[in-house]
């Protein structure tokens, strides 16, 4: 990667670019990077996070409990709509949220 | 393995977390991320901390970096580009005198020539330093770093028609300036 185009070799602009030269880097500052670097912790890829992670909340049943009741629930919740909705009452059938609310209802209308 | 191992072997020792083989790294790059940091910065301590930003996201995401994508140098130019344009625009308004006393030529006891040497290095900086800092950059790339303009282009990530652009009217700029 050292071998410019030729097109602009020749031209006294560039020459004159070209001849002024950077202050090379400070001793120690190969030395401050390296340190500064290894403290801080290596990224794995974003599939071997992902699969840490899954192994993790699969392997660990006490890990993220909050979050597995929650989506436990919400999957139940979701089961007894799509079943609700896809069947439909049958005659003389009482639906179970209906029943459930219903019978809240009437609860909560008792004196 | 060692000063002869190539860039890709020694990344991927450092994707398993070597120290040993990213000193090398660090070491055998040092040289050149400073001086287009510098370039593109404009001052020491800006060079220095970009080039240290730079060189630590080559540490933090070397288990993500993968070989056949592109060549170790390129990514690692790119970084160093994306971080020094990063610092300028985090720096921009700001007046760091200091700083730049700093790269000022110390004009004190010397010959006609050693004085007439800074006095030209100073006008050249400064011409540099005033221009956008996307045309600097291609400036630092191709005419100070000797890219060519195919390699220039990809550490930018922008076709080489662009890149020409750039060069075109930073040496427009640069004439108008310096001449």
């Amino acid at each position: 990667m050292n071998h410019a185009d030729d097109s602009h070799t020749d031209d006294p602009l560039i020459r004159r670019l070209r001849a002024q030269h950077p202050a090379p880097p400070a001793a120690d500052l190969a030395q401050r990077i390296v340190a500064h670097a290894l403290r801080q912790p290596q990224r794995q890829p974003l599939s071997q996070r992902l699969h840490a992670a899954l192994y993790r909340f699969f392997g660990e049943w006490h890990y993220a409990l909050t979050f597995k009741a929650g989506l436990l629930a919400g999957f139940v919740l979701v089961g007894l709509v799509v079943g609700h909705l896809g069947r439909g009452p049958a005659a003389g059938e009482l639906d179970p949220v209906a029943l459930a609310l219903g019978t809240t209802a009437a609860w909560e209308l008792q004196p | 393995m060692g000063q002869q191992a190539s860039d890709e072997a020694l990344m991927a020792r450092v994707a398993t977390g070597d120290a040993g083989a990213y000193r090398l790294l660090v070491e055998r790059h040092l040289g050149r991320a400073h001086a287009i940091a510098l370039r593109v910065v404009g001052n020491r301590a800006d060079a220095e901390d970009a080039v240290q930003g730079a060189f630590t996201k080559v540490w933090v995401s070397a288990p993500s970096w993968q070989p056949g994508r592109a060549a170790f140098t390129t990514w690692l130019y790119r970084i160093i580009v994306t971080t020094s344009i990063d610092t300028i625009r985090r720096r921009r308004g700001e007046i760091d005198a200091d700083a730049a006393l700093e790269e000022l030529p110390d004009e004190g006891p010397g010959s006609e020539a050693q004085v007439a040497a800074a006095q030209e290095a100073e006008r050249v900086r400064a011409a540099v330093a005033a221009l956008p800092a996307r045309q600097r950059v291609a400036v630092t790339l191709c005419y100070f770093e000797e890219f060519t303009n195919p390699e220039a282009a990809q550490i930018m990530g922008v076709h080489v028609k662009a890149l020409e652009g750039l060069l075109v009217r930073a040496r427009k700029l640069l004439r108008r300036t310096l001449e």
